[in-house]
């Protein structure tokens, strides 16, 4: 601060004159409202580019699923029902089918692997910067280069079958079968996944006082006590965060499938977010992909109010 | 302070799984990108065959890489800067600045957050489409500039600057633009550079808008110019990692020179301030 400049400063209060009789109150109150005008000036661009870009797309997302429009001709009003189609349209239910098992097999076991790195990450000193950085490589990589890599390590004569060979087992057809495609993503997902959450639950991990573990050892506390009993429960907003996030971005992955399946063999990896595109931009279908839009974004709300949720939970 | 010997041997078995697995991919990308002659995929690790550069040369002279490459630089560029002007100024109003409708705007922005792109896509296209932007920079780029975790972040560290600062600035008949920036700004350096950094790998790794709104090649970003390349050379496998490997690159060498920012931007993103 020292390099501040120094302003002239506004002249020395001269002699009283009739307006400091009632001075402050009149002079502070214009000031506030000085500064009240600058704080909506500073806010006014964020909120026109909000606007704009969010909040009038998701309106206009809201009135072309009540219309049948294939942007040819103009959108003709249906109602609700796109909405009603929705129990009896099987693509769709196939696809949150997809998506859920996607999702759930991908976040259980990646919250689990991410929690045990990030706290083996814990015990290292010297070497942990390493290690760290080692680990959140995954997380480096463009997701594109993640989604080739992976599409050639599960190519019938790639590596994974390879290994698969050398354990004895036949080589299967990861990517050209509907049994086996959902799995391919979901085991890619762990690798990709697991590296960012790790680096997050080991923020979680260094942010416990280690007094917590000392006292508890002099207690005479064991290993398996002092997870049950002060790892847990001061990680549980962490836990939270971890499994609202990661649900989150399970929903809303995109390029994986599109770039590794296509969505196929047989609709087997068509995901929400593919099944959108799908029926938006080749299908030009916008009213009936605008509902599939509406039912993922009410998905994703109802996961973020919970989060604001168990977040507030923790500090009051 | 010693620990148990048998969690340091658990911790050093878990971390030795772990980085093999991690790493495994990675070299193998790196690895396969090298092999030239065929039969490239069954070779493995352990036999790579011959070796060379051909595979980069060959994926270079097919597409314009390093067009893609400045496409790319130039949407992140632009994001960073939308994102951390804009960003600064709206997290200024709300951490320092009392007025009626300051709510409203909280509630505004805290919603904004829960609106996915992919929700939007379709009439965020429409609209692009009405402003003539299809196929442009201008709506490759801007419809996506905006990041609205910037907003938090900054809220956040601004509300650690004292207030004493900005009244003496105030008293000294600074304005209050002038204030942000000579005051307020050099306050919280580390924290621009968290939300440029997060906001730039946002946009680098940003898949499903270019997609939809760009076709022409020329401006194609490098998600879109390597996803591009692998559908029509799809079992030119060498040349589709040595893609992969150029497309790496860059990222890689952006973590390793600001890795402290990387990491705390990473973090930043999930806990949104």
């Amino acid at each position: 601060m020292e390099q501040q400049r120094h302003h002239p400063r506004p002249a020395a209060p001269s002699l009283p004159n009739r307006r400091s009789v009632i001075p402050s109150i009149r002079r502070r109150t214009t000031q506030s409202q000085r500064l009240a005008r600058w704080g909506v000036i500073f806010i006014l661009p964020a909120v026109f580019l909000l606007g704009l870009f969010q909040f009038y797309p998701i309106a206009f997302s809201l009135f072309i699923s009540l219309h049948d429009y294939d942007l040819l001709s103009p959108p003709r009003f249906v109602g609700l029902r796109n909405f009603l189609a929705l129990p009896h349209d099987g693509q769709f239910l196939n696809s949150v089918r997809v998506t859920l098992v996607y999702v759930i097999y991908t976040i259980v076991p990646v919250i689990g692997l991410s929690f045990l790195l990030g706290w083996a990450l814990t015990c290292l000193h010297r070497s942990r910067g390493v290690w760290r950085a080692l680990l959140f490589l995954p997380s480096v990589m463009p997701i594109v280069s993640v989604a080739l890599v992976w599409k050639l390590l599960f190519n019938y004569q790639g590596p994974i079958n390879a290994g698969l060979g050398g354990l004895g087992v036949d080589p299967l057809p990861w990517l050209n079968s509907s049994d086996f495609a959902p799995w391919a993503l979901i085991i890619m997902s762990w690798w990709h996944a697991t590296s960012y959450y790790t680096i997050i639950f080991l923020a979680g991990f260094l942010s416990i006082p280690n007094v917590y573990y000392e006292a508890a050892r002099i207690d005479g506390a064991r290993s398996l006590s002092l997870l049950r009993h002060i790892t847990l429960p001061l990680m549980r907003p962490t836990i939270a965060l971890v499994v609202v996030l990661a649900t989150v971005n399970g929903l809303k992955t995109f390029a994986f499938q599109q770039i590794i399946t296509d969505g196929g063999p047989a609709n087997a990896t068509e995901i929400l977010t593919l099944l959108i595109y799908k029926t938006s931009f080749a299908y030009l279908d916008m009213g009936r992909a605008s509902t599939y839009s509406i039912v993922l974004f009410t998905g994703i709300l109802v996961i973020s109010l919970a989060q604001i949720w168990l977040l507030r939970d923790r500090d009051g | 302070m010693a620990r148990p010997l048998r969690q340091k041997v658990a911790v050093w078995i878990i971390l030795a799984v772990a980085g093999v697995a991690t790493l495994y991919p990675i070299v193998w990308m790196v690895v396969t990108s090298l092999q030239i002659g065929p039969q490239v995929l069954s070779r493995g690790l352990t036999s790579p065959g011959d070796l060379g550069w051909s595979n980069y040369d060959s994926a270079l002279a097919a597409r314009p890489f390093f067009l893609y490459l400045l496409n790319s630089i130039l949407a992140a560029g632009v994001s960073v800067v939308v994102t951390v002007v804009v960003g600064c100024l709206a997290g200024y109003s709300f951490a320092k600045f009392r007025y009626r409708a300051a709510g409203t705007f909280w509630l505004i922005s805290l919603a904004a957050i829960m609106i996915p792109l992919e929700a939007i896509v379709i009439p965020l296209f429409l609209q692009v489409n009405a402003f003539g932007w299809t196929n442009s920079y201008a709506g490759l780029i801007l419809p996506t500039a905006f990041n609205v975790v910037g907003v938090f972040i900054f809220r956040q560290a601004m509300m650690a600057v004292p207030d004493d600062f900005i009244e003496a600035a105030r008293i000294d008949g600074a304005s209050e633009p002038r204030i942000l920036f000579s005051v307020v700004l050099p306050m919280i350096g580390p924290t621009i550079v968290v939300v440029a950094v997060l906001t730039f790998n946002l946009t680098w790794n940003s898949y499903l808008w270019p997609l939809i709104v760009v076709r022409d090649d020329a401006l194609r970003t490098l998600p879109l110019g390597m996803a591009a390349f692998q559908g029509s050379f799809n079992t030119q496998y060498g040349q589709v990692m040595a893609m992969s490997v150029l497309g790496t690159l860059p990222t890689l060498l952006f973590f390793l020179s600001l890795q402290r920012y990387f990491l705390e931007s990473a973090i930043a993103a999930g806990i949104k301030g």
